[in-house]
């Protein structure tokens, strides 16, 4: 293979974030003009790569080579006036402006000091025409389809003259239809001879559109090779494959009776007809991508999103939940996935944070501080809290702490049902298994505990069933999973609907 | 690095304390006569209205909103309470009640543009801020009111007997029940709680609208009982009666070191606030430093306050 073929090229790039080490030593090549696959499980250093290539993260050590040259990527700028261009999963589009400013944001072109729109409008409507699009340069943006929203996007890339375009998730938000029109136009830059680096969770657009993959795990760089002739049971078995033994507590939690059952939450175009049962002493996983629609099908049950028709029992009583002090009542919680943005109240006391749902407890009328302080110690000793003393604020908190503060605020609760949204998200090794021996501990008391994570490794490690979600529908369900092997194999294929090949979006 | 960031927080715990003893300090020093006995209850009885509308204006910044309607509903107050007592002859106390019920209800309204409209608290409470001076205009026929009898005095002008100013008194009493509510019950915690991380407290069970109803009411409460202080101790009712001074409120409320955002501050600081302010204006005045000059240094003094209380939380950061 002739040097000149390589495009771009990754040497040993490692990231370090306080306490993960995202990326270790990864390096892979891209040829130029071929449609280049990058696969990876949730959380194994995707994201962290794409960018670093595109100048938004520094790396720690390794080099970028462009046309076999190393180059310093400081900022995004540089990463453009390199030819590296990225259409990102959330779009960076600015709403309120039109086609046309969104595509020269930053860099119009002026005549003396003056917007040249003729020079802007010509080049635009050129390529605009080229790809066959449907919208009109003076159209607001925000007005746009998500799907030509992204378009959008694609020609600000495209007219930089990207030689590399990077498209992370781009069919996540998008019909079946819109999904193939997006592959048509890929085509179309790929016939042009424009290299495009490919990041999807879905075999089948990677086995349809894509010539090479590279696939990382944890971190670390696995394989990179064609596409033809590599078996998809292979390819998954390649992203998984972990040692999954130490990290993990002994489970000795006894699953009893029902506990709780759901039936038919429906909520257009998020979730629907989601159905499922929850016992006593289980530990019940939610598998799932991220925008499976899991965090809003919890809220629903939670009483914080809107649903249709459903209905919740518990003890076999029908509970009419309409909000959070619904749910409450009935002793189920919700722990949010985002400590910062709707779990804790940052600038104030440890105590103010956990005590703050159970007040009503301490109310007569007045707070009985005496015995709420007795109670607050209690139950952060319990969860083995470090902190300096129960009036440090939550701020100055590490993420693991600040965790079992939110924890801590519902245990004193006293609930039956545990609703917990990523618990391990963002905290170290260590706080994670003291994490799976608490989560053990109340299912050996005969709690209810739901775990949604995108950590399958974690889901396998703690939970007794595992049901998967996948665009909004529950798509498959493993039980007895302390006791099956190869359950990731099994969750993996109903995440990226291996088993129905439709990848029909609503 | 540590000098600096000891600083920022012992600014933070007791800096409004420094600024008071400061200013009372160089007071004492340029014009000895400040602490003459009637000058001692002119500051009283001033900051006594600033502190009464500053309570209602710190619930609000701890709740993380805004209420820029209390000024004008003191006005208004100061209208219902003279004419229901001058042109209907009504019995006081009963005036007195029906007024501080007209405040509570302009809370209401504030609270529903708020909570159920989803107005910003800015905007929202600027168009009822216009609403209610227009009302107060309409129902005076924009003129003040006159003839209280001399027995109204008694909520802010002089009595008999009594060492300090009346209005002085009624601030007292406020500032125990407010504190008391704010530190030891559960309305206090939630009201810090929704300031702090609205969201959270929602899914923390907490509801949310009902406790932004309840401070804008008590915002309300607290304009109408300054309003009827005010009508007391001028002993007269008027839509003009004061100007802006929702934003000597929002001032008093500053330099005590609450800071808006949500989920800080404490009362005890708002008193020092309307202390300092009250002290700068009167000091000022005794020196016979024009009102133009005053207005220049209350203004510098609020961005200095405000000024190192954000240096302080990022240094926290």
């Amino acid at each position: 293979m002739n040097e000149n073929d390589i495009v771009l090229e990754v040497r040993d790039i490692t990231k370090t974030f306080p306490g993960v080490r995202a990326l270790d030593k990864v390096s892979f090549q891209v040829r130029r003009g071929e449609v280049h696959a990058l696969l990876g499980a949730n959380g194994a250093g995707k994201s962290t790569l794409i960018k670093i290539i595109a100048g938004m993260y520094g790396k720690d050590s390794g080099e970028i080579l462009m046309d076999g040259k190393p180059m310093q990527i400081r900022n995004p700028i540089d990463a453009q006036n390199l030819g590296i261009s990225v259409v990102f999963q959330e779009l960076t589009v600015f709403p309120d402006l039109n086609v046309l400013e969104n595509i020269f944001m930053n860099r119009e072109i002026t005549h003396g000091g003056i917007y040249d729109w003729k020079v802007m409008k010509s080049k635009t409507q050129q390529i605009i025409d080229e790809l066959d699009l449907g919208f009109k340069l003076t159209d607001r943006v925000g007005n746009l389809p998500i799907a030509q929203q992204q378009m959008v996007e694609i020609v600000k890339s495209v007219s930089f003259d990207a030689k590399v375009l990077i498209l992370d998730e781009p069919t996540s938000s998008l019909s079946a239809k819109e999904t193939e029109r997006l592959f048509g136009i890929m085509q179309k830059l790929h016939e042009k001879g424009t290299t495009i680096i490919y990041i999807s969770h879905r075999l089948d657009e990677i086995y349809n559109n894509c010539e090479r993959i590279t696939l990382i795990r944890d971190g670390k760089w696995i394989l990179t090779r064609e596409l033809d002739g590599f078996p998809r049971e292979e390819l998954i078995s390649n992203m998984i494959g972990r040692n999954l033994e130490a990290e993990f507590p002994a489970k000795n939690n006894k699953v009893g009776e029902e506990l709780l059952r759901v039936e038919h939450f429906d909520h257009p175009g998020v979730f629907h007809d989601i159905s499922f049962t929850l016992h006593r002493g289980e530990v019940l996983g939610f598998a799932g991508l991220v925008g499976a629609g899991r965090t809003e099908v919890m809220r629903a049950l939670y009483g914080a999103y809107s649903q249709n028709g459903g209905k919740v029992f518990k003890d076999g009583k029908e509970l009419n939940i309409r909000s959070p002090q619904d749910a409450l009542k009935h002793g189920i919680i919700y722990a949010t996935e985002s400590r910062k943005n709707d779990g804790l109240f940052m600038g104030r006391s440890i105590l103010e944070n956990v005590s703050i749902s159970s007040l009503d407890r301490f109310s007569h009328p007045l707070l009985d501080q005496r015995t709420e302080r007795k109670e607050v110690s209690w139950v952060t000793e319990e969860l083995r809290l470090v902190c300096s003393g129960l009036g440090q604020h939550a701020i100055n908190l590490s993420g693991g702490n600040q965790q079992k503060v939110c924890l801590a605020k519902w245990l004193l609760t006293d609930p039956e049902v545990f609703i917990l949204d990523e618990p391990t998200k963002g905290i170290d090794v260590g706080a994670k298994a003291e994490f799976y021996r608490i989560i053990n501990e109340l299912a050996e008391k005969g709690a209810g505990v739901i775990v949604v994570s995108s950590e399958e490794p974690e889901l396998i490690g703690i939970c007794d069933r595992i049901l998967v979600m996948r665009e909004g529908e529950l798509t498959g369900e493993v039980c007895d999973v302390p006791h099956q092997k190869d359950v990731e194999r099994q969750l993996m294929a109903y995440m990226m609907g291996v088993k129905d090949d439709q990848t029909q979006a609503s | 690095m540590k000098v600096k960031r000891s600083f920022a927080e012992l600014y933070k715990a007791y800096g409004i304390y420094v600024l008071l003893v400061v200013l009372v300090g160089v007071m004492s020093i340029l014009e000895p006569s400040f602490f003459s006995a009637s000058n001692l209850v002119n500051v009283l009885r001033q900051c006594s209205v600033y502190a009464i509308l500053a309570f209602g204006m710190t619930y609000i910044f701890i709740g993380d909103g805004l209420d820029l309607s209390i000024g004008n509903t003191l006005n208004l107050c100061s209208c219902v309470v003279a004419m229901l007592i001058v042109n209907r002859g009504m019995n006081m106390w009963l005036a007195v009640l029906i007024t501080l019920c007209v405040g509570v209800l302009v809370g209401f309204c504030n609270a529903f543009i708020v909570t159920k409209l989803k107005v910003n608290p800015f905007l929202g409470t600027l168009g009822t801020m216009y609403i209610i001076k227009g009302i107060a205009l309409y129902i005076t026929n924009e003129n003040p009111i006159t003839g209280l009898p001399d027995s109204f005095k008694i909520f802010g002008g002089n009595v008999k007997g009594l060492p300090v100013p009346p209005q002085f008194l009624i601030a007292v009493v406020l500032f125990v029940i407010l504190y008391v509510v704010l530190r030891h019950t559960k309305i206090g915690r939630h009201v810090y709680a929704v300031g702090s991380n609205e969201q959270a407290a929602r899914l923390s069970g907490i509801k949310v609208t009902r406790v932004k109803f309840f401070i804008f009411m008590l915002s309300g409460f607290c304009a109408a009982l300054a309003g009827i202080v005010m009508a007391s101790r001028l002993q007269l009712g008027s839509p003009v009666l004061t100007s802006a001074y929702e934003m000597d409120a929002i001032a008093a409320v500053c330099i005590g070191g609450t800071s808006s955002g949500g989920g800080d501050g404490s009362l005890g600081k708002t008193v020092c606030g309307a202390l300092a302010l009250t002290v700068i204006r009167v000091g000022l005045n005794i020196l016979r430093i024009s009102t133009s000059i005053q207005q220049i240094v209350i203004g510098a003094v609020i961005v200095a306050a405000v000024a190192i209380d954000m240096y302080g939380r990022n240094r926290q950061k």
